[in-house]
C-alpha cells in the first residue's frame, strides 16, 4: 500500500493534534468544567487514532483510542476528572509524540511500551459505573464471536441503551456496508463511514469492533448500530457521498423485537412509532449526547496549506523582479507621456505593494510556534522538583524567520529548564530568603533594533560568580591568576565554555555539563549572540539576541547626498530639524543639546565618506539609541517610515559590522542599514 | 596547486564566456556564469574592500559586485553602452564581475598555457589559470576560486 506520501501529513497533523492535546490539557488542569475543552481534545485524540490507524501504526491507534475512551466519558460526565487521570493522560501523550518522533525518523513505533498506560487508561475508564457507553464498548467486543457476519445481534445493554434513545425520541438505526472488492484502503473507508455516523449521532456498536475495522480485520462489510435522531434516508444520504462501498443497508431497529428474528419489514414499521414516541423526562439527557458529536467535526483551529520554504524564497524573488518591471513600465509612461498607462500603473502598484507585503510576512512566523510548548514543560518540571513556579510569556507574537524558529526550540528550552532547576530555589528555601514561595520565572520575546531578544528570567538564586571562578580554575578551564582579572560579569560569562557545570549534583532536568556552551553554540550558528545578566539571591536574565536575516522591519529611510540608508526605527528616538548653529562642541566633540540632554552627532557623510555632490540647506538630526547611550546621526534628507526585508550582505562583507543588511527599495535600488550600535562606536 | 590542475583540464575543450577588460580578452567557464545583466544602480558600501563596487539588486535579493580590473590591478575606464555585469557562482558565493564587454561565448579545444610560464607577474598571477589561444586570440583564464573565494581574508 501506498502510504509513504501521506507521511508527512501525518507526521504533521500528528504533531499539531499533540499540539492541541497539550494545550487543552493544560487548560482543563486549571479549569476542569470546562466541557467545550474535553470536547476539542476528544476530536484531536480521535482524529489522531484514526489516522495511526489508517497509516498501520496500530501503537498509537491503540494508545489514542485508550485515550479516547477516557475522553469520552469525561465529556459526557460520567466520569470526574482529576490529578491522575490529567497525569495519565499527560504520560500518554509524551508516549505518543516519542513514537511519533521514532516514526518520523523512519524507525518502528515500538520505543515505547505503551502496555501500562493503555491498561491503566481501560482501568480508569471501566473503574466508574458508565452506565451507558462504556459497557456498550466492551460488550461489542465480546459478542464479536458470536455476531453472525450479515447482521448485528443485540446484547442487553444495547437494548437498554436503544430503549433509552426511543424514549428521548432518537432512532436506532442499523447500517450494513459492503466495501468494493478493488477497495485498497479499507480501513480509511471503515473510517469515513464511522465519522459520518458520528457526525450523525452516537455509534453504540459495530461488527466488527472499531479495533478491528481500523486494523483491516474484516471481509468486505461490516455492522454498525447507531442512535441517531435523523431518519434512515439522512443516514443513507450521508455516507452515498463515500466512495468504494457497494452495497448499503440502512434499516431501523427496534429493542423490543427479538434479535432473532428482525424482518426489516416489522422494523419499519416500528420506525413511526418510535419516532412519535412522547419524549418523558429521561428525554434532556439522552438528547445531550448525540448533540455533542453533531459539533462541527472537522473545525481546524486554524487553516493553513504547507508550503515548501524554496517556494516562497522563489515566490519573493520573483516578486522583485515584477517590482522592477512595474518601475520600468512606469519610466516608460513618463517618458513618452502615455498617461493612460500611468493612470493603469498607479492602480498596478497598489496590488503590487500589497502583493509583496504579503508575500515578506508569509516567511515569518510567531515565535509562540515555539513558546506554546514551554508551559506544559514548565509544569512537568517543577512538578518533578517538587518547586512551585509560575511561567510568564511575553511578546509570543513577535516574529522571526521561519528558518530561525526551527532552531532556537533547544536552546531557549535548555535555558528554561536551567532557571528551574538551577536558578529558582526550593520553596521553602525561598521563604527563608523572605522571597514568595512560588517562583517567578519569564519568557520574553521583543524587538530591539535590529535584532529580536528573547529572554529567560527568573526570580532564583541567581550565579554566584566566586563560585564560577572557583569551578572553572578546578577543572583547569582558566588559571587563578586569570580567574582573579575578571570581573564578575565575565566570570559567569564562564559558563558557556565547553564542560563546565555548576550544579552539585547532576539532575535529569540540565546540568550534565554539555549545556550551556551548547546553547551558545547554536545560537551563535544562527549569528545571534547569547549572555546573562545575575544578582545572587535575585535572579538571573539570560539574553538571546537573534538578528532579522530575512525579517521584516520598520526603518526610516534617510538620504546622506546621493546616498540612501535605513535606520531601523526601533533605535530611533526621534528625529529634528536644526539649525547649523545648534550645533556646539564640547572637547572638539559636536554635541547637541536636546531637551537639557547633551547628545553627540555623529555626520554619516563623513563617518561614511560619501562622495560629496553639493551642499544641503538643511540638516536633519537622527536620534538614536543603543542601549543607554545615544547619538543625533546627521543627514541631508528623510525619505519616510517604510517596512524593509532585511537580507544579509553575504560572505563577501564579512567582518563589517556597520550594516546589518541591506534591503530592496520599491524602485528596485538597493539601501544599506545601518547598524546603529557600530556606528555610534566609530 | 591541485586546484589549477583541475581548472586545466576544465578549460580543455569547453565553453568560455570572453569579455573584455580595457584592450585584452578574459574568460571564465561557462559552467560557472549565472547571467549577463547590462549595468544598474550600484549601492556603494562603505568600509569594503576597495575593488568591491557595490550590491546591486537581482531579482530581489543582494549582489555583490566586485571591479574586476582592480582586482586584477589594471587601471580604471569609465563606464560605457557595452558595460557588462557577469554574474558567476562559485561553491555557495555568488558575485557580480563587472567587465568592460561581453564579446562571445566561445570554445577553448587547445589546452591552455600555463600562465606562470608564460608571463613573468608575480602579483595578479594567482588570479590567472591559463591561456587559451583561440585562432591567434589570446583568452586570459581567470581562476575564480581566487578572485573571489578569498575576498574575506583579504581585508
Amino acid at each position: 500500500m501506498e502510504t509513504n506520501q501521506y507521511m508527512e501529513m501525518f507526521l504533521d497533523e500528528s504533531h499539531e493534534h499533540l499540539q492541541s492535546l497539550n494545550e487543552g490539557l493544560l487548560s482543563l488542569e486549571e479549569n476542569s468544567e470546562d466541557v467545550s475543552v474535553v470536547n476539542d481534545i476528544f476530536r484531536n485524540a480521535h482524529t489522531l487514532k484514526g489516522m495511526s490507524a489508517t497509516m498501520g501504526y496500530n501503537k498509537i491507534a491503540e494508545l489514542t483510542h485508550e485515550m479516547e475512551d477516557v475522553l469520552d466519558l469525561i465529556r459526557k460526565e460520567q466520569l470526574k476528572l482529576d490529578e491522575d487521570i490529567i497525569d495519565t493522560l499527560f504520560k500518554c501523550l509524551d508516549s505518543l509524540e516519542q513514537m511519533i518522533n521514532s516514526v518520523a525518523d523512519g524507525e518502528s513505533e515500538d520505543v515505547v511500551d505503551v502496555s501500562d498506560l493503555v491498561a491503566k487508561l481501560s482501568a480508569i475508564s471501566k473503574g466508574e459505573p458508565a452506565p451507558a457507553a462504556a459497557p456498550a464498548a466492551s460488550a461489542a467486543v465480546e459478542n464479536t464471536a458470536a455476531a453472525p457476519a450479515a447482521g448485528i445481534e443485540l446484547s442487553d445493554l444495547d437494548r437498554d441503551v436503544l430503549r433509552q434513545a426511543k424514549e428521548g425520541g432518537l432512532l436506532g438505526v442499523h447500517v450494513q456496508v459492503t466495501l468494493s472488492e478493488t477497495c485498497l484502503l479499507k480501513s480509511a473507508r471503515s473510517y469515513m463511514v464511522m465519522n459520518a455516523l458520528d457526525e450523525l449521532g452516537d455509534v453504540i456498536k459495530s461488527v466488527p469492533p472499531a479495533e478491528a475495522l481500523e486494523q483491516e480485520k474484516f471481509d468486505h462489510s461490516f455492522d454498525v448500530l447507531v442512535v441517531t435522531s435523523s431518519d434512515t434516508k439522512a443516514v443513507e444520504e450521508a455516507l452515498s457521498s463515500i466512495s468504494e462501498i457497494d452495497k448499503l443497508v440502512v434499516e431501523l431497529v427496534d429493542p423490543d423485537v427479538p434479535a432473532a428474528t428482525k424482518p426489516a419489514a416489522e422494523e419499519k414499521k416500528a420506525a413511526p412509532a418510535a419516532a412519535a414516541a412522547p419524549a418523558p423526562a429521561k428525554a434532556p439527557a439522552a438528547k445531550k449526547a448525540p448533540a455533542k458529536p453533531a459539533a462541527p467535526k472537522k473545525a481546524h483551529q486554524s487553516q493553513s496549506v504547507r508550503v515548501d520554504i524554496d517556494k516562497l524564497d522563489t515566490l519573493m524573488n520573483l516578486m522583485g523582479e515584477l517590482v522592477i518591471n512595474k518601475v520600468r513600465l512606469e519610466q516608460i509612461g513618463q517618458t513618452h507621456r502615455l498617461a493612460e498607462l500611468t493612470e493603469t500603473l498607479e492602480q498596478m502598484d497598489r496590488v503590487t505593494t500589497d502583493l509583496q507585503n504579503i508575500v515578506m510576512k508569509v516567511r515569518m512566523v510567531p515565535v509562540s510556534a515555539v513558546f506554546n510548548r514551554f508551559p506544559r514543560m514548565v509544569r512537568d518540571v517543577s512538578k518533578e522538583l517538587n518547586k512551585e513556579i509560575n511561567l510568564t510569556i511575553e511578546g509570543e507574537e513577535t516574529e522571526l524567520d521561519r528558518t530561525v524558529i526551527d532552531e532556537i526550540g533547544d536552546p531557549i528550552m535548555h535555558l528554561l529548564r536551567n532557571s528551574l532547576d538551577h536558578g529558582v530555589e526550593h520553596p521553602d528555601d525561598r521563604e527563608a530568603k523572605g522571597k514568595p514561595r512560588t517562583g517567578e520565572v519569564g519568557l520574553i520575546a521583543r524587538h530591539e533594533g535590529n535584532n529580536v531578544v528573547i529572554m529567560v528570567t527568573d526570580d532564583g538564586a541567581g550565579i554566584p560568580a566566586e563560585k564560577i571562578r572557583k569551578k572553572a580554575v578546578e577543572k583547569g578551564m582558566i588559571t587563578q591568576e586569570e580567574a582573579d582579572k575578571l570581573d564578575d560579569a565575565d566570570a559567569v560569562r564562564l559558563i558557556f565554555l565547553p564542560g563546565f557545570s555548576t550544579a552539585e549534583q547532576i539532575t535529569d532536568i540540565s546540568g550534565r555539563g554539555v549545556g550551556m556552551d551548547v546553547v551558545r553554540s547554536k545560537i551563535e550558528s544562527l549569528s545571534g549572540h547569547v549572555d546573562v545578566e545575575t544578582k545572587v539571591d535575585e535572579g538571573s536574565v539570560f539574553k538571546i539576541k537573534l538578528p532579522l536575516t530575512l525579517a521584516i522591519i520598520q526603518a526610516m529611510l534617510v538620504k546622506v547626498q546621493e546616498e540612501m540608508y535605513a535606520i531601523p526605527l526601533g533605535s530611533i528616538d526621534s528625529t529634528i530639524n536644526i539649525q547649523p548653529e545648534d550645533i556646539k562642541t564640547v572637547r572638539n566633540k559636536e554635541v547637541i543639546v536636546l531637551r537639557g540632554e547633551i547628545i553627540p552627532i555623529i555626520r554619516m557623510e563623513e563617518t561614511l565618506q560619501v562622495p560629496h555632490v553639493k551642499d544641503s540647506d538643511e540638516i536633519f538630526v537622527v536620534v538614536v539609541h543603543a542601549g543607554e547611550a545615544k547619538a543625533g546621526i546627521v543627514v541631508d534628507n528623510l525619505i519616510g517610515q517604510q517596512e524593509i526585508v532585511i537580507k544579509t550582505l553575504g560572505n563577501l562583507f564579512a567582518g563589517l559590522k556597520m550594516f546589518s543588511g541591506a534591503t530592496v527599495l520599491g524602485d528596485g535600488r538597493v539601501a544599506l542599514i545601518l547598524d546603529v550600535a557600530t556606528m555610534m562606536q566609530q | 596547486m591541485a586546484n589549477e590542475e583541475n581548472m586545466n583540464e576544465m578549460d580543455e575543450g569547453r565553453q568560455v564566456v570572453a569579455f573584455k577588460l580595457r584592450d585584452e580578452e578574459y574568460g571564465v567557464s561557462i559552467l560557472n556564469v549565472q547571467e549577463i545583466r547590462n549595468l544598474t544602480d550600484i549601492t556603494r558600501v562603505p568600509f569594503s574592500a576597495d575593488f568591491i563596487k557595490g550590491v546591486i539588486n537581482l531579482r530581489g535579493s543582494v549582489l555583490p559586485v566586485i571591479d574586476l580590473k582592480k582586482r586584477l590591478g589594471l587601471a580604471e575606464t569609465p563606464y560605457t553602452d557595452d558595460t557588462r555585469i557577469v554574474t558567476v557562482n562559485i561553491d555557495d558565493l555568488h558575485v557580480g564581475m563587472l567587465v568592460d564587454a561581453v564579446t562571445e561565448v566561445l570554445t577553448i579545444d587547445s589546452k591552455p598555457v600555463d600562465t606562470k610560464k608564460a608571463i613573468n607577474d608575480k602579483s595578479g598571477s594567482r588570479f590567472l589559470s591559463g591561456i587559451g589561444n583561440v585562432d591567434g586570440r589570446l583568452i586570459i583564464m581567470l581562476n575564480l576560486e581566487e578572485i573571489i573565494g578569498n575576498v574575506g581574508d583579504g581585508k
